[in-house]
C-alpha cells in the first residue's frame, strides 16, 4: 500500500499554507474547475434527475454486488480475459507483479489508476526490477518529482509551469533533450516525444477503470490525452486494476454515470476518449493486447458495505468535492498525506488505513456541506465525516483537553441557573478586557483563535437572558 | 487466488448482511442485465430542435474537431490528398483495410493498409457510427479498422456515413448490439483530438494522441 | 403586519453566541417577529443546542442537551433562532434518538416547527418588507448551514430590499465557508485563518461599508479578521438592520466618543 503520512496532516497543512507557489496554483485550478462545472451543468436541465438515477443505479448494484461481480467475471472469461481477486493492497501488487513476470516484462506503462496509487503498484514493480512509466501527463510529472498525486483528476495540479520546466530539464537530458523549455505547448510536446517511445517499448500496460460492465465484461476508461488507449493497445499484455465497487450492470447504466462524470470533473460533456476494452485481441485483429487481465481489489471496500459508509462506495472519483472544498483549496492535496485528498479522501483514508492513522482528516472540516451539494452521486460527505468523528469519540481518539472542555460545557449547559451566572461573569470579564476598543487582541486559553490572524470582538456586556429578564418581558 | 475470490464474495455478502442470492432473485437480476430497454427514456438529455446533423457538426466544432462534407465515399482519397497538401504534410499514411477498395492511386496516394506502428503522419479510419448528443465518433476494432490508427498519428481522419449518425449514446450501444458477432474487443468513443490541461490548466491539443481530428462526412443527399 | 387571526406563539431560541455576545440581535429578532404578528416568548431554561458536542462526535452528550431543548420548546407553535446553524442542529435532533422512538417522535415534532429567523419571517409569516432604513452599501455572507441545510438564500435578500437607502452588492464566493466551523476555528486556526482572510478580502473588494450575515459565529470570525487588518467595514447580523437597530457599533468596533 502506498505509504501514508496522514497523521502529519496538521504540520503539512501549516507548511502548505506558507507556500505561495502552491497558493497560486490552487487558486487557478479551483476557479477553473468550479466555473467549468457550473457552465456544463447549466446546460443540462436533466442534471438533478440524472443524479437521482445515478444514485439508484449505484445503490442497486451495491445491494447485489456479489451477483454483479460474478456476472462480470463470467463475461470477462467468456471473452478470453482473466480475472484476479485481491483482498488487500499486498495481494493486488503480488498479482500484478506476477503477471508482469510471466510476461517477461522489463518495461511497464501505466495509464492513470487511483487504485494503482492506492495499492502502491509502482513501488512493487520497481522492487521487482521493472521500469514503470506513468503516461498521464500529470501522473508523469509527479512521478518525476517523486510525489504522490495531489488531486484525483489533476494529479499535478499543485505544480506550476516553472516547476514542470525544471523537472523536464533535469530528467529529459538523458534522452538528449537538453534545451530548457518554458512554454506549455513545448513542454507537452517534449513529454509526448519521450513517452511515445515508452509506449512502443512497453511489454505490459496497466490502466484503471472508471466502470466495469457486467453485461459485456468490458472496462471503461475515460481520458483526454489518449495515454490510456496507447497503454491498453500497444503492449502485449493489458492489466486493469479496479476496485470491486466499479462494476455496474449494463451500458445504459454506465451511460447515466458517464453523463455526470466529466461534467462534474472538468466541465466537459464527454472526454476526448471514452474507451471500452473487452478481452484480448481477437482472431484476425492486427493490434490490441494478446492477454487481458483484471485485478479486482477489495482493500477495505466490502467492510464499507456494512453501515452508513456504503454510500461512499457510490463515489465515481470525479473530484468535484475537492474542487469545491475550502479546506482543500487552502492546503492542497498533499497535506492529506495519502492518495485520496479532500472530502472523499477524508472519509476513505480513515476507513482504509484506520482511524488512528488519519485522526485529523474527519475533523479538519467545517461541515459547510458544499461537497455534498456538488457530489453527482449525492454522497452525504459531511454526515459521514461526522460518523467518523463519532467513532473516534467512542475510541477516545480526541485530545483529553478537548473532551474535558466539551464535558464541562455540557455539564454547565444542563444547569441553566449556574450557566447564567457563569456566562454573566464571562461576558463582563470579556467586556472589561475589550475596553472601549471593542475587541481583544489576546486571551489566555483561547490563543488558537488569535493564531488565525484574528482579533476577538468584545461582547456588548450583558447577556441577552439577563437583559430580557430585566425588562420583564416574559409573561 | 480462488481462495481470495471466495473470501471477497463472502465478505461482500457479510457486508450486505445476507447469504448468496436465491435462484429466483438471480434470474430477476439477469433479466435486468439482458434487457436493453432503457428504464428512463426521459433521462436522455433533450437535444436542440432540428437536424441532428447540424447539432453534431456544432459539437465537433466545440471540441476543436473539423469536418467536411463529401458526396460519395469515392471522394475520400482526394479529400485526404487535399488535406495533406493544404497542411504541407509529408510522410507515411496508413488507411483502415475497410477503405482499401477506394481508388487511392488516382488521388496520387500510396497508403499502407493496416495498423499503425507510430511512424504515420496521418491515418484514415471509418466510424461505425457517431453520436450527435456529444459530437462523438464511435469506432470498433477489428481486422478492418485497427485501433492503432486512432491514436498514433498526428492527424486522424475519420470517414462517417450520414445514415450512421444517431442522436444519443444509448443508440450507439443498440447499434453495436444489433450487428453480427461478438461484442467488439475495443469500442472507442472519440470526441475531438487528444488534449491535456495538466500544465497549469492550460488546454493543449495533441497530448499523446492525434493533434487534429477531421471528419469526412459522406452524405450523397447533401449535394 | 398580521397575516393570521390567532397570533402564532413563537419561542425564541436565542443561541448561546447571541446571548453572550450580541443581545441586540436577540431583541432585533423579537421586534421582527412581533412585527410579523407573532407572540414571542423566551424559554428561561434554554442554554445550548448541543451542536459542539454533535460535531465532535459526542452523540450521547448532544442527545442529553437535545432533551432539555425539546422539553423547553415543544409546547410552542414554533421555535425560531437567529442562526441557521442552531436551527439546523435542532432539525438534526431526530437523528440522535434512533433507538428511542418516543423521544424521536418528540424531536421530530420540534424539528418540523423550528426555523431560522429570516426564512420564518418570509416563508412562514409571509413578511415581504420591513420598516427600517440604512443608507449604506452592504454585502451579504451566506452561512453554510442556513444556505445548504435550510435553503436560506433569497429570504434575507428579499427583506433587505425593503430597507430604505440600502444597496446590496454581492461579493465573490458569497456561498463559500468563512472558516468558522464551530470548534474548527480553534482546532485548525491556521486553515481557518486562511479561509477567513479570503472571505475578508472578498468583502473588502465589494467596496461595501457593512457586511451582513445570519449567523453570529461566522460574523464574529469575519469581524475578527476585518478588525485585525484595520478594515473600517462594519459587521452586523442582518436582523439588526431589518429591525432598524443599528445604533450600536458593529462587531469588534469601538464605542463612539
Ligand atoms: S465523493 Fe462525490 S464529488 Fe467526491 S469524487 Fe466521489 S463522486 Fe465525486
Amino acid at each position: 500500500m502506498t505509504q501514508a503520512r496522514s497523521h502529519e496532516f496538521r504540520t503539512r497543512a501549516v507548511q502548505a499554507l506558507r507556500d505561495e507557489t502552491l497558493k497560486s496554483a490552487l487558486a487557478r485550478a479551483k476557479d477553473g474547475f468550479v466555473l467549468k462545472r457550473r457552465q456544463a451543468l447549466d446546460a443540462l436541465p436533466e442534471y438533478e434527475a440524472l443524479r437521482d438515477r445515478a444514485v439508484a443505479i449505484k445503490n442497486h448494484t451495491l445491494e447485489y454486488l456479489d451477483h454483479y461481480l460474478e456476472r462480470y467475471e463470467e463475461a470477462v472469461i467468456r471473452q478470453g480475459g482473466h480475472v484476479h481477486w485481491a483482498e488487500n493492497a499486498e495481494e493486488a501488487c503480488r498479482i500484478v507483479v506476477e503477471i508482469c513476470r510471466q510476461a517477461g516484462a522489463r518495461s511497464v506503462t501505466k495509464g492513470k489508476s487511483m487504485v494503482g496509487e492506492e495499492v502502491g503498484v509502482n513501488d512493487a514493480l520497481e522492487a521487482a526490477g521493472m521500469e514503470v512509466v506513468e503516461t498521464d501527463l500529470g501522473e508523469y510529472i509527479i512521478q518525476l518529482a517523486n510525489e504522490p498525486p495531489s488531486h484525483i483528476i489533476a494529479p499535478a495540479v499543485h505544480k506550476t509551469r516553472g516547476q514542470i520546466s525544471d523537472l523536464f530539464h533535469k530528467h529529459h537530458a538523458r534522452y538528449g533533450l537538453t534545451e530548457k523549455l518554458v512554454e506549455v505547448p513545448d513542454l507537452v510536446n517534449e513529454a509526448r516525444q519521450v513517452l511515445r517511445q515508452k509506449y512502443l517499448d512497453a511489454d505490459v500496460g496497466i490502466t484503471g477503470a472508471n466502470f466495469l460492465i457486467a453485461e459485456t465484461g468490458s472496462n471503461i476508461i475515460v481520458t483526454n490525452e489518449g495515454n490510456g488507449d496507447l497503454t491498453n493497445t500497444l503492449p502485449k499484455v493489458h492489466i486493469v486494476t479496479a476496485g470491486i465497487e466499479k462494476v455496474v450492470p449494463t451500458l445504459e447504466d454506465a451511460t447515466t454515470l458517464l453523463r455526470l462524470l466529466p461534467r462534474s470533473a472538468t466541465g466537459q460533456q464527454i472526454t476526448s476518449y471514452t474507451t471500452l476494452s473487452t478481452g484480448p485481441r481477437r482472431p484476425g485483429d492486427p493490434d490490441g493486447p494478446e492477454a487481458y487481465h483484471v485485478v479486482l481489489v477489495d482493500n477495505g471496500r466490502s467492510a464499507m458495505l456494512r453501515d452508513e459508509f456504503r454510500e461512499m462506495l457510490r463515489c465515481i472519483r470525479c473530484g468535484a468535492c475537492m474542487n469545491h472544498c475550502p479546506v482543500y483549496g487552502a492546503v492542497g492535496g498533499h497535506a492529506y498525506g495519502w492518495v485520496y485528498p479532500g472530502p472523499m479522501g477524508s472519509v476513505l483514508t480513515p476507513l482504509t488505513l484506520g482511524l488512528r492513522e488519519a485522526k485529523d482528516l474527519p475533523n479538519a472540516c467545517t461541515l459547510n456541506g458544499r461537497c455534498a451539494d456538488v457530489c453527482p452521486v449525492r454522497i452525504p460527505l459531511p454526515d459521514l465525516l461526522r460518523s467518523l468523528r463519532h467513532r473516534q469519540f467512542q475510541h477516545q481518539l480526541g485530545t483529553r483537553r478537548a473532551r474535558w472542555a466539551l464535558r464541562l460545557w455540557a455539564w454547565l449547559a444542563q444547569r441553566p441557573g449556574l450557566y447564567r451566572r457563569v456566562t454573566t461573569l464571562q461576558v463582563r470579564t470579556l467586556r472589561l478586557l475589550g475596553g472601549r476598543r471593542g475587541r481583544l487582541r489576546f486571551l489566555p486559553l483561547a490563543g488558537a483563535w488569535f493564531r488565525g490572524g484574528r482579533v476577538l470582538p468584545a461582547p456588548e456586556g450583558e447577556t441577552f437572558m439577563r437583559a430580557w429578564r430585566r425588562r420583564g418581558k416574559n409573561p | 487466488m480462488s481462495g481470495a475470490r471466495e473470501r471477497i464474495l463472502a465478505a461482500v455478502r457479510q457486508g450486505l448482511g445476507r447469504e448468496a442470492l436465491p435462484v429466483a432473485s438471480r434470474e430477476a437480476l439477469d433479466a435486468r442485465l439482458r434487457s436493453t430497454v432503457e428504464p428512463d427514456q426521459h433521462l436522455r438529455p433533450r437535444l436542440a430542435e432540428g437536424d441532428i446533423g447540424y447539432l453534431f457538426r456544432a459539437r465537433l466544432q466545440s471540441v476543436s474537431a473539423t469536418h467536411e462534407p463529401l458526396g460519395s465515399e469515392a471522394y475520400v482519397p482526394a479529400a485526404v490528398a487535399a488535406y495533406l497538401d493544404s497542411r504541407h504534410l509529408e510522410g507515411p499514411v496508413a488507411v483502415a483495410p475497410c477503405l482499401r477498395a477506394l481508388d487511392w492511386r488516382r488521388a496520387g496516394l500510396d497508403p499502407r493498409f493496416g495498423q499503425s506502428h507510430g511512424e504515420d503522419v496521418l491515418c484514415v479510419s471509418r466510424a461505425f457510427c457517431a453520436i450527435a448528443e456529444t459530437g462523438t465518433l464511435v469506432l470498433l476494432s477489428g481486422p478492418d479498422n485497427p485501433t492503432t490508427l486512432n491514436f498514433l498519428p498526428d492527424h486522424h481522419l475519420v470517414v462517417l456515413h450520414a445514415p450512421d449518425l444517431v442522436s444519443h449514446i444509448e443508440d450507439a450501444w443498440t447499434r453495436i448490439r444489433a450487428r453480427e458477432g461478438d461484442w467488439p474487443r475495443t469500442v472507442n468513443l472519440i470526441t475531438g483530438p487528444s488534449r491535456t490541461a495538466d500544465v497549469e490548466q492550460t488546454i493543449q491539443l495533441g497530448a499523446h494522441g492525434p493533434r487534429s481530428l477531421h471528419v469526412l462526412m459522406v452524405d450523397p443527399g447533401d449535394r | 403586519m398580521t397575516t393570521t387571526s390567532a397570533p402564532r406563539r413563537v419561542a425564541l431560541f436565542v443561541t448561546c453566541l447571541v446571548d453572550l455576545y450580541r443581545p441586540t440581535v436577540g431583541f432585533a429578532a423579537v421586534k421582527l417577529l412581533e412585527q410579523a404578528g407573532c407572540r414571542v416568548e423566551v424559554p428561561e431554561t434554554q442554554t445550548c443546542c448541543g451542536q459542539p458536542a454533535y460535531n465532535s462526535g459526542d452523540n450521547a452528550t448532544s442527545a442529553e442537551l437535545a432533551r432539555s431543548v425539546i422539553e423547553a420548546f415543544e409546547s410552542y407553535d414554533y421555535t425560531v433562532a437567529p442562526s441557521g446553524s442552531c436551527a439546523g442542529m435542532i432539525r438534526y435532533y431526530p437523528r440522535l434518538f434512533e433507538t428511542e422512538p418516543d423521544w424521536q417522535a418528540r424531536a421530530r415534532a420540534l424539528a418540523e416547527r423550528t426555523f431560522e429567523l429570516m426564512s420564518f419571517l418570509t416563508d412562514v409569516c409571509g413578511m415581504t418588507t420591513v420598516e427600517a432604513g440604512l443608507a449604506e452599501t452592504v454585502t451579504y455572507h451566506d452561512s453554510c448551514s442556513g444556505l445548504r441545510q435550510l435553503g436560506v438564500k433569497e429570504q434575507p435578500r428579499q427583506l433587505l430590499q425593503g430597507v430604505r437607502g440600502l444597496r446590496l452588492k454581492e461579493m465573490a464566493d458569497a456561498e463559500v465557508c468563512c472558516g468558522f466551523g464551530g470548534t474548527f476555528c480553534v482546532k485548525y486556526p491556521e486553515i481557518s485563518g486562511r479561509m477567513v482572510a479570503d472571505k475578508a478580502d472578498a468583502v473588502a473588494a465589494t467596496g461595501a461599508t457593512t457586511v451582513l450575515g445570519g449567523d453570529l459565529g461566522c460574523l464574529l470570525n469575519i469581524a475578527g479578521r476585518l478588525k485585525a487588518v484595520g478594515s473600517p467595514v462594519k459587521v452586523r447580523h442582518a436582523a439588526e438592520v431589518l429591525a432598524g437597530m443599528t445604533d450600536r457599533p458593529g462587531l469588534g468596533d469601538p464605542e463612539p466618543g
